[in-house]
Parts: C-alpha cells; structure tokens; sequence
C-alpha cells in the first residue's frame, strides 16, 4: 500500500480514528511522519494527538478501500471510560495523552496499535522498580528473544510455512516457560 | 525565609558547561531523563489540586528521608518569578514545558546542578542527570541509582508488559530519553546536516536545534535523541544513540579537516569575522550572537586563539540569553536593551581571557 500524502513511498504507518460512529483511516510513510512531526519544533517524539487528528483533518475522506487486509480485524472502537480517573477515549484522542496508570488496561486495544507504531517492540524488557535480584537479567534477555521469535512467526505465517512457524512457535513456548520458573 | 536559590545558582558557572569532558570540543553534554508515575494518583494532566500537592510532598518526603542528595535545593515554582523560572530553563534544569505549568509543581535539583527532578511536569517525576562531554554510561549511573532508590520509597505505577506507565504512550516502557547536545559548524559549512539529520531520522532517532524552533538552529547546536522506549533495554537504547553520536562526530572532524585543506581562507574569514563582532560590537542581537559564538567555538576548537579556553565559550551561549542577561543586569530589559548589554557582556568576557 502506497503512502496517502507522497503517493511513493510504502505506507508502514496505520492510523485509526472512529468519530461518531464513522471510522477514518490513514496509511503514510515513516518520512512523511517525520516530516509531519518535525514541523512543530516544541514536541520531542511522536505527539499522539498530533498523529491522531492534525494528520488525518488534512485528508479529509480517504478512499475507502476493498483491499486493506489489516480492516477485517479492526472493529469499531466504543466510547471507554476509565473506571478509575474518569478519561475517556475522547480525553484521550483529543490530549494524546493518558488519565493515569489504571487508563493503560482500560485502553489496552486501543494503544496497542499506537505503541507498535511508535517504539521498536511492544514489551517492557528494561529494568524494573525495587532491588534487582538475580535472574532478572536472564528474563530480559529472554522477553527480547521472544519478541525476535515473535515477529519471526508472523512472517513465517503469511508465507504460509507452517512447518517452520510451528518450531518458532515451540522455541517460544519453552522461552516463556524459562521465563516463568525463573521469576 | 529562604534565600532565593536561583540567586545562589547564578553566582556559580554551569557544571555542564565549565568541565571537561571526553569528545567535549564536539558533544556537549549528555543527558538521560526518566519518566516516572505514582500508582496511586491520576498523572498530572487529569490530577486536581490536592492530588498534584500530595505528589509533590511524597516525593519531598522520600528525597529528604532517602538522603537522596548531600546538597541540594527544593523549589516551589509557584513561588518563584518568571525571570528566576527562565534562569532555570536556560541552564536546562527544567522544560520549556514546566517553565509555563508553574502552578503545583516544585524542582529539587543539586548544588552542583547534575541531578534534578521536576515534579508534576508531564509525569509525577521527570528526573534528569546530566553530565559535559560524550559520557552517556557514567549519567546513567548517577540516574539509575537515583531511581533505584526512589522506587523503595515511592510507588512507581509499573505494568509487567509496558513497563513504566506514562502520561504520553510515548514514553512508556523504560520512560528514558537520552540525548546528547552537539556542536556541527563543520557539517553545517558543508551543507552535509541535512543529509545527517535525514540519516538519524531514518535510524529512529530525533534531532533537534537547541536554538530556534523547527529546522531553523542558531548556534549550530544539536540535539540527538532517542525516540522509542518500549522493547529495548536501556542498555540498547543508549548504545545505540552512542554509536550514531560517534559516527556524527567523526563525520564534523572529517568535514573540519576538507574545510581546512580546501577552503582555508574561507574558514578563516568566517571565524575572524565572529571574533571581530564578539570582540568589538556595541549592540548585538541574541541571532547574531549565538551564531558568531558558533564560530568562534569552532575557531578556539582548530587552536586558532591561544588565549581563550572552550569553557568560557560554552559559558557564553547561556550567559547571552535574555534570562540570563536580565539577572546579570539586575533589572528587567527590553530587548533593545538586551542587545546593549549582550554585547557590554561578551567583550568584557573576551577582553578578560586575553589578560590571563
């Protein structure tokens, strides 16, 4: 799929946005992001908000397409609240930011595809609050070989080598497995 | 009634600036925050009153029952002016961000200036370390061990998969952000920065003048950063940003060499003419400043001036800037005012290091 503002480059940033019921989608490059991002010299890193409406107000009705595979998956996202702060999902579109650490479970499904898109993995394998105690080393070495052995799988998938998505899958049932006696 | 620390502050020079460090003709400094949230309470952005207050108070509490610092100061924002609060900003021990906030947030930072944590910023906690030179490892060990010790007596919303829980997702996971402050006349005479800016960006890393906003920077004075949080260690992301840092370094000798070797007298006119307006103007604008000290900072790098010393250059681009200039004359200044001044400051700051 090609970027929806420079037309050449591939689109390798998926953007979802539900107003009223009526879902947007935008698909651009990471340099047309950039570009995007580095326009507004006060944010250092990916402004959310920034992401999630100045973008997309720019295109004002996407070509609704037949042929995006990731759609099928996508339902419409319902109006959350947190039960806890009281934030809801347009608190959240309109700050880009979080209600407090109890919003992160509560708007799970909805970030995930956002922190995908913004970092390099999507689990934490840096260091932890308290003492450290041994082995915690090991578990993080462990979450990244996971991760790796993740991204692995879903290749192997959409190549249809199930054989081979079959032993990564062992690889990372056994990791977890380590994972868990060790903690 | 406690003596204004700013006041204390600006008697003294900026550790960041006035020590050596390794690499320091071409990094800076290095600088690595972390974002940290209380479990208990909403992040800042959706907190009221009294609970960005208990905030602040828990982790006063925590500082001072910790020992966190031998010497250090503890400011409330609110009570401080808006000249004292820019003081602070221009020394980079607080954002641009929290320089505007100002209402229930408070600054511990130390005497010395390494270490500070802004409280009810964007997160509860954003402590920095920072440190002169290329020296990413040792800031992070001055910082890691002040989290390690917060997080016995504060509790840090953590989740098992994202990690540390931040007000942006943007920073969850490790909530680090290191950057490294360079100087790149060389690349910017060779019209190569951009083509480095494009490279880093490409590598997940931002750039960013320190001086002007967007892609305008005065003062050839660049930032480098990281950008993701999530699904690397600290370790990685910090190695990373290192070995983009050292490459960029070895590119700014390259191009400072070609330059030497082809264009001679087009770099020495460039860096004399700076000198020649730092030495002799009477009105300089804050522009014209930060990019004639630039050159000369390029100048003092190639050996070009015997007398004068890198430090009392770094000094210069902080003492120039309003906030700065304002508390040096005592008095508020309106900008006409300023570019007087600015010049009176920086020809007797020349004109003293050719006594030495």
């Amino acid at each position: 799929m090609l970027c929806e503002i420079c037309h050449k480059n591939e689109a390798t940033i998926h953007i979802q946005e539900i107003i009223n019921s009526q879902k947007k989608a935008l698909h651009i490059c990471q340099e047309c992001a950039s570009k995007k991002n580095s326009g507004n010299g006060m944010f250092n890193g990916l402004n959310l908000a920034d992401i999630l409406y100045n973008i997309s107000s720019n295109i004002s009705n996407p070509q609704p397409s037949t042929e995006q595979p990731q759609d099928k998956t996508v339902t419409p996202v319902p109006v959350i609240t947190c039960d806890k702060c009281g934030w809801t999902t347009a608190n959240f579109s309109e700050k880009g930011r979080i209600g407090c650490a109890n919003c992160y479970n509560v708007f799970r499904e909805i970030l995930s595809l956002a922190l995908k898109n913004m970092h390099k993995g999507t689990i934490h394998v840096g260091k932890r609050p308290g003492a450290r105690r041994p082995g915690d080393e090991e578990a993080g070495r462990n979450a990244i070989e996971i991760m790796k052995l993740q991204k692995q799988l879903e290749e192997h998938v959409l190549r249809e080598e199930y054989e081979k998505a079959a032993q990564v899958r062992d690889r990372i049932s056994s990791l977890k497995g380590k994972t868990k006696k060790g903690r | 009634m406690q003596d204004n620390p700013v006041n204390k502050l600006f008697e003294k020079r900026v550790s960041w600036l006035a020590d050596s460090g390794p690499e320091d003709d071409i990094a800076i400094s290095s600088r690595i925050r972390l974002a940290r949230n209380l479990s208990n309470i909403p992040f800042p952005s959706n907190a009221i009153s009294e609970q960005l207050d208990s905030a602040t108070a828990s982790v006063l509490v925590a500082v001072e029952k910790l020992r966190l610092f031998r010497k250090f100061y503890e400011i409330d924002m609110s009570k401080l002016s808006p000249l004292d609060r820019q003081v602070l900003l221009e020394r980079r021990m607080i954002s641009r961000e929290f320089y505007s906030k100002k209402q229930n947030t408070a600054l511990v930072m130390t005497d010395d200036e390494i270490c500070a944590i802004m409280i009810n910023e964007e997160d509860h906690l954003r402590m920095q370390a920072i440190l002169s030179g290329l020296r990413l490892g040792e800031v992070w060990k001055i910082i890691d061990k002040m989290d390690d010790r917060l997080s016995t007596e504060l509790p840090f919303a953590f989740d098992e998969n994202l990690g540390y829980l931040t007000s942006c997702p943007t920073n969850v996971g490790t909530g680090i952000r290191a950057s490294v402050m360079l100087h790149l006349p060389g690349l910017v005479l060779c019209e190569q920065i951009n083509a480095v800016i494009q490279a880093v960006n490409k590598l997940g890393l931002a750039v960013r003048g320190i001086f002007g906003e967007g892609t305008e920077s005065l003062g050839n004075l660049f930032q480098i950063s990281n950008q993701s949080t999530l699904g690397e260690t600290e370790m990685q992301i910090m190695d990373r940003l290192e070995s983009v840092i050292r490459q960029i370094i070895n590119h700014e000798k390259n191009s400072r060499q070609k330059l030497l070797q082809n264009r001679r007298e087009f770099l020495m006119n460039h860096i004399g003419r700076a000198f020649g307006i730092l030495r002799h103007s009477y009105i300089v604008s804050s522009e014209e400043t930060l990019n004639s000290l630039s050159a000369l900072r390029l100048g003092v790098d190639m050996g070009m001036f015997s007398s004068l010393d890198i430090h009392t250059v770094n000094e210069l681009f902080v003492m120039v800037q309003p906030g700065h200039l304002q508390k040096f004359a005592g008095k508020e200044l309106d900008p006409s005012e300023r570019d007087i001044f600015r010049a009176t400051v920086i020809r007797e700051k020349l004109k003293a290091s050719e006594k030495k």
